[in-house]
């Protein structure tokens, strides 16, 4: 037991491993080991392959990493349940590189939020592994496509493990290179490279906001002499580690002006923004479902997007102690996420889609958690959603498959009878994610509104509102899918119980695993109780006596909410009683604000078409009529006449000569004048 | 000290040739030797050569005995720089086990064999062997009569960027400069019969002449404010001794000097010529260029630039002006960049920017990342031409347009570009990344003003990721060109080869030496971010010597001069 706490390290290594044994499987020239078995006789073509490159072997490499991984996670959940008296941090570190003063560390640091994280992390992963060896059977791509799942969860589990903020970082570019690998993993789709590269580009906006935040902290920090003096006090710590925020973030309010501190946090905060798909940089993840499915799930669903809310709770002590710039930000942009979010998915019509509009929604639910203050709330939404959307996300993942591809909900209906697993297990996650009858999701979702009511009732009702539409969207698909009867052209096949048996495992956490950790089942400790007992203690600005009072109140209403939801869901797709055309047509205009997707995709074609192209337009008219107008007048001058045909007959090089001269002459006059004033 | 004075003069005493020669730095200069003993090689070689070739038919490019000598003229050049790169490698044992910590001087002052010139030249001779590893299959596809010549000339200017990295005395930084360019002039016109190439030559010799002229004007300025000398070390003692008289003149020689140097460099606004060049250079000349010449002539710029270390106060304005203007100019330019060559040329000016900021602050650390930055901007760079030679060899193109979809047809290929570019973005994990975030780190905590431009920098280095992925974007999204569909019927007609599939018409691709020079700059830019710690501590060393060594020769130092050692012997000859 105490083996697996004190080797937590070896918990990225598993998979990194796996990813470069499944590497050099592929890199093993073919023909040769073809030629090497052909005397054993065997016909199958899979047989001739090398050992490590056949697929079984892959599969086994990657899923036993998992699940090595996940006797890791279960081994420190059984630590965190031992430690009575608030929880102490395992930090360890080693030294990675050096550069001046700048030592940077990799370590792992295990708390609680580490011990949440990792087993989200390793236990989902291993059931979408199984799905996956049923999903892409037949797909050429099957080792390459375990192979990145295995870099995949190396980087993530590496994220998760980080003792510091640069570390983070380094993990934080790497599971975005693993993510666009495999949203871009049926490259030869033009759809999914344009997407694959969207996720790049859009990602790289909010890193550069992170590296920035950084870089900052770590500069006035550094001048300071913080760290110095920090790490000289706890030597074992690394530049920038989690534990020493809160020291770092007090002495920062002392020696910075509120609106820096404040910019820090958003800066930070911008990293979260595109990882976890906040408006405005949230237009990835849509056409991240131009992904194989299972990554759908484990990457856009789960895990990865769910790092940025990590990350600020992560950061926490940072972005807490800007109470006034910081936090309301962070809480306006999870609020606009969860409504933008909520109101697209209503529009859509590809099955993977709505639920990515989901997730995004879902997401703005937990930042604007982090925002209010609710650490453990949006923590908590965190861990259960990961849960039930995953379940969805696979269920989709299987409805698509038994439909030949088929990703439009008006060519399906009725699905239930024919995908009996899949259609269950879909509605547990529906009413789950519509936080209905107490399922995981009704216990996350209404912490989040309790601390939404106690804090600002404006937030209280859009975030019930939108809470509303999620149950109306959800079951909008669930009714569209699997009631009703069947639209489509194509032949439905049959589940395939390799991809059913992980959608029935996930159904128990869905459904359960919000109870249990509720505190009010089998005596078991709540989920805040760790959490809240971690490092952020002092910083959650919610007592849990008060937070209980507060959740009594919303949950009943939450329910009313929801139920509405269910019901007119039910009366529009169910019973057909409104006929969906005339709703259309009576709210035309929301409807095709929702439609285009609040225009932002355009909004930013146009933006950075026109701001690129107009700084580039704007040098290339500063060096033709600036540059060579300086040097034309100088010929003119010189010259003395026919400068116009001298113009038109100089080539370039008279040109650069004379620049070369005339920033010679600049340069020494500025130079000069400069100076005199310093 | 194992060459301490003493023992060298009794050396000299007891006519031992083996102590002159080591008084004479000898051994430190064997790279350069060897370098040079290779290039006559090939000289002479070739003339035996020529003989043969005059009586075989003017088309006769194909006939074996000219291909053979393009070969051995290669092999040749090769396994010089290889032995001189052991050399040098041996050199490092010379620092660690004798703690020769502040250099020697060799040939009468005119050479600083210290750390900085040793880990310059190690990261200069890698380079250059993969310069040599692209033009081998270049050189014989397209001036395979030439190749003798053209590898005597490369290794003529590798010679003169070699000997720049330990110039202290400003003979032999211009000599050494002008082997350099006059070389590098001949090989942009390589190839002869092409227009665009004759004419960047033309370019380059014209712009190249006007800043040596500028430079050495600049030289003779700063020759007679320091009283007669010309050596680098004894510009401290100068600059004590007489700031107010300097300081009209100073700025002129200052400004001079650095438009010399920025136009190697290629600094704003000293660049004009570079996309021009870029692009009509043969590939692995603009390689060359970009990367040899840049490193070499940064290197002066560190010696050049340390003694006005807390005088004047100003050389900071002036360097910080050119490395604003860089910024400026390399990466709002590049966005609109049609050709991969001149987007690549934008490039350089942009990350000259970048290096320039990191010589506003003349302290050890910061001097010491931008060596570094240097030493990784070698692999990455060098890979990206690797990749432009290959593609354009494939598709017969330079446009970037044209490279759309190449993804589909070569993936490997692409792969590795797409590594390259990301790394001259600054993406985590390459050596880019770590050489910029060690860059601003040391930029960042030094003053309000250095942070400020850090945060520029980082805002043009965001620009910068546009256009770098714009290229990836078009390799790897867009419908494939005609180009490229061209290039998919080739390929399907003969069945590719491994690691980026040759087949068609191309030589280029397939080439084991083309393989290696991409396989090296992928290592370098791997390894060389996650693994720093050993180059980054040389490089730290290497500038804090050379602080050290700065220090030493000042008049206030308590140090009593004779205890330098070797280099005291031109340092007080000299005093003003």
């Amino acid at each position: 037991m105490d083996w697996f706490i004190q080797t937590l390290w070896l918990v990225p290594i598993y998979p990194l491993v796996a990813f470069l044994l499944i590497s050099l499987g592929r890199a093993l020239p073919k023909p040769l080991a073809y030629d090497a078995s052909e005397g054993h006789g065997h016909t199958d073509a899979s047989e001739a392959l090398p050992l490590l490159a056949k697929k079984e072997v892959a599969f086994a490499l990657t899923s036993g990493a998992t699940l090595m991984g996940l006797v890791h996670a279960i081994a420190s959940i059984g630590w965190l349940f031992n430690q009575h008296n608030g929880v102490v941090a395992i930090e360890k570190n080693w030294q990675w590189l050096q550069a001046g003063d700048l030592v940077l560390k990799l370590g792992t640091l295990l708390d609680a939020n580490t011990v949440m994280m990792l087993f989200v992390v390793t236990f989902i992963s291993l059931f979408i592994q199984i799905y996956t060896h049923g999903y892409m059977n037949h797909d050429k791509g099957y080792a390459k496509f375990f192979g990145y799942l295995a870099l995949f969860n190396f980087s993530m589990l590496g994220l998760v493990l980080s003792s510091n903020l640069i570390q983070t970082y380094m993990f934080w570019e790497l599971v975005g290179v693993s993510s666009y690998l495999l949203i871009g993993f049926w490259f030869h789709k033009p759809a999914a490279a344009a997407a694959s590269m969207k996720a790049f580009l859009v990602n790289r906006v909010g890193d550069f906001g992170f590296l920035l935040g950084i870089l900052l902290l770590l500069g006035i920090t550094f001048t300071s002499g913080f760290w110095h003096d920090y790490l000289s006090i706890n030597p074992d710590q690394a530049l920038l580690s989690f534990q020493g925020f809160m020291p770092m973030v007090g002495a920062l309010a002392k020696g910075i002006p509120a609106w820096l501190l404040g910019l820090i946090g958003i800066l930070v905060f911008m990293g979260s923004m595109a990882k976890s798909a906040q408006v405005p940089l949230h237009t990835w993840l849509p056409d991240a479902m131009e992904g194989p499915t299972p990554i759908s799930a484990l990457i856009h669903a789960a895990t990865m997007v769910a790092a940025g809310v990590y990350l600020i709770a992560r950061v926490f002590p940072l972005v807490a102690a800007s109470t006034d710039i910081t936090m309301p930000f962070i809480t306006i942009i999870g609020v606009i996420t969860a409504i933008v979010g909520a109101t697209i998915a209503v529009t859509q019509t590809d099955i993977k889609k709505a639920l990515a509009y989901s997730t995004m929604s879902q997401l703005g639910f937990m930042v604007t958690a982090m925002g209010l203050g609710a650490y453990t709330a949006g923590l908590f939404h965190l861990f259960t959603h990961a849960f039930f959307k995953a379940m969805l996300f696979l269920g989709s993942g299987s409805v698509i498959h038994a439909c030949e591809g088929e990703q439009d909900m008006r060519k399906m209906g009725g699905l239930l009878k024919k995908l009996p697993v899949t259609g269950i297990t879909y509605l547990i996650g529906t009413v789950a994610i519509s936080g209905l009858f107490w399922t995981s999701g009704f216990w996350s979702k209404d912490e989040i509104l309790a601390a939404a009511a106690h804090q600002h009732p404006v937030i209280y009702i859009l975030l019930s509102a939108t809470a509303g539409l999620t149950s109306f969207y959800m079951f909008r698909t669930f009714f569209m899918t699997f009631m009703g009867t069947y639209r489509g052209e194509a032949h439905v096949h049959k589940e395939d119980p390799v991809m059913t048996a992980p959608l029935a495992v996930l159904a128990v956490p869905s459904l359960l695993i919000g109870v249990l950790l509720s505190g009010f089942a089998f005596g078991l400790p709540a989920f805040g109780h760790y959490i809240t007992h971690g490092l952020m203690s002092e910083l959650s600005h919610h007592p849990h006596s008060l937070l209980d009072a507060m959740f009594n109140k919303v949950g009943n209403a939450s329910q009313m909410v929801g139920l509405t939801g269910l019901v007119l869901a039910f009366a529009v797709y169910g019973m057909k009683l409104i006929n969906t055309d005339t709703v259309k047509r009576v709210l035309a205009w929301p409807y095709e604000l929702f439609r285009n997707k609040w225009f932002f995709d355009d909004v930013y074609q146009g933006l950075v078409e026109g701001g690129f192209m107009l700084i580039a337009q704007m040098s290339s008219t500063f060096d033709k009529v600036v540059i060579d107008g300086v040097v034309n007048g100088v010929g003119c001058i010189t010259s003395g006449t026919g400068g116009l045909i001298r113009r038109l007959q100089t080539g370039r090089i008279q040109t650069y000569v004379t620049v070369l001269g005339l920033s010679v002459l600049a340069l020494v006059v500025t130079y000069q004048v400069l100076m005199v004033k310093g | 000290m194992v060459f301490s004075a003493d023992a060298l003069s009794s050396a000299l005493l007891d006519n031992d040739w083996t102590g002159f020669l080591l008084k004479q730095g000898v051994p430190f200069l064997s790279p350069e030797f060897i370098l040079i003993l290779t290039l006559l090689l090939i000289i002479v070689l070739s003339l035996f050569s020529v003989g043969k070739t005059e009586n075989k038919p003017e088309n006769a490019i194909n006939s074996p005995v000219v291909s053979l000598l393009a070969s051995n003229s290669w092999n040749l050049a090769m396994g010089g720089t290889v032995l001189a790169l052991l050399t040098v490698i041996a050199h490092y044992f010379l620092f660690f086990f004798n703690h020769f910590d502040v250099g020697y001087s060799v040939l009468y002052g005119m050479f600083k064999a210290d750390l900085l010139s040793v880990a310059s030249r190690t990261f200069l001779l890698v380079g250059f062997i993969i310069v040599l590893l692209m033009s081998k299959r270049y050189v014989a596809t397209f001036m395979a009569k030439q190749a003798s010549e053209f590898f005597a000339i490369l290794l003529t200017a590798f010679t003169g960027a070699m000997f720049l990295c330990g110039s202290i005395d400003f003979v032999s930084a211009f000599v050494s400069l002008e082997t350099l360019g006059i070389s590098s002039y001949l090989l942009v016109g390589y190839l002869r019969n092409n227009q665009q190439s004759t004419e960047a030559s033309l370019k380059y010799l014209v712009y190249g002449g006007a800043s040596s002229a500028l430079f050495l004007f600049g030289l003779a300025l700063l020759y007679g404010l320091m009283g007669g000398s010309t050596s680098l070390e004894t510009l401290p003692l100068a600059l004590n001794s007489g700031v107010k008289e300097l300081s009209a003149w100073l700025p002129i020689a200052l400004v001079l000097v650095m438009a010399g140097v920025g136009f190697k460099i290629s600094a704003a606004p000293f660049h004009m010529w570079t996309p021009d060049v870029y692009e009509g250079a043969p590939t692995p000349v603009t390689a060359f260029l970009s990367v040899v010449s840049k490193l070499a002539a940064f290197v002066f710029a560190i010696r050049f630039l340390l003694p006005f270390a807390g005088h004047v106060g100003s050389v900071t304005i002036l360097v910080s002006l050119l490395a604003l203007l860089s910024m400026l100019v390399g990466n709002t330019i590049a966005l609109k960049q049609t050709n991969i060559k001149r987007l690549l040329a934008y490039s350089t000016i942009a990350h000259a920017g970048y290096l320039l900021l990191g010589l506003t602050v003349l302290q050890y650390h910061s001097l010491a990342t931008v060596l570094f930055y240097l030493f990784t901007y070698v692999f990455m760079n060098l890979g990206a031409f690797a990749c432009v030679l290959v593609t354009s060899d494939l598709l017969k193109t330079e446009t970037i347009a044209d490279m759309a979809g190449l993804g589909k047809a070569k993936p490997m290929l692409v792969a590795m570009f797409s590594i390259f570019l990301l790394g001259l973005a600054g993406m985590p994990i390459t050596a880019g990344f770590f050489a910029k975030l060690f860059l601003f780190q040391a930029l960042v905590t030094e003053n309000p003003i250095t942070l400020g431009m850090v945060l520029l920098a980082l805002v043009a280095s965001t620009v910068s990721i546009y256009y770098y992925l714009n290229v990836i974007r078009t390799m790897v999204v867009a419908e494939p060109s005609d180009a490229v569909k061209a290039l998919m019927g080739q390929t399907e007609s003969n069945a590719g080869c491994a690691l980026m599939a040759g087949g068609g018409t191309s030589s280029l691709c397939g080439s084991t030496s083309m393989r290696w020079a991409m396989i090296l700059s992928l290592a370098g830019t791997l390894l060389l971010g996650v693994l720093a710690t050993p180059i980054m501590t040389v490089c730290d060393v290497a500038m804090y010597e050379l602080i050290q060594a700065g220090k030493q020769l000042e008049p206030e130092s308590a140090q009593p001069p004779a205890n330098v050692g070797g280099v005291t012997t031109s340092a007080s000859s000299t005093n003003p």
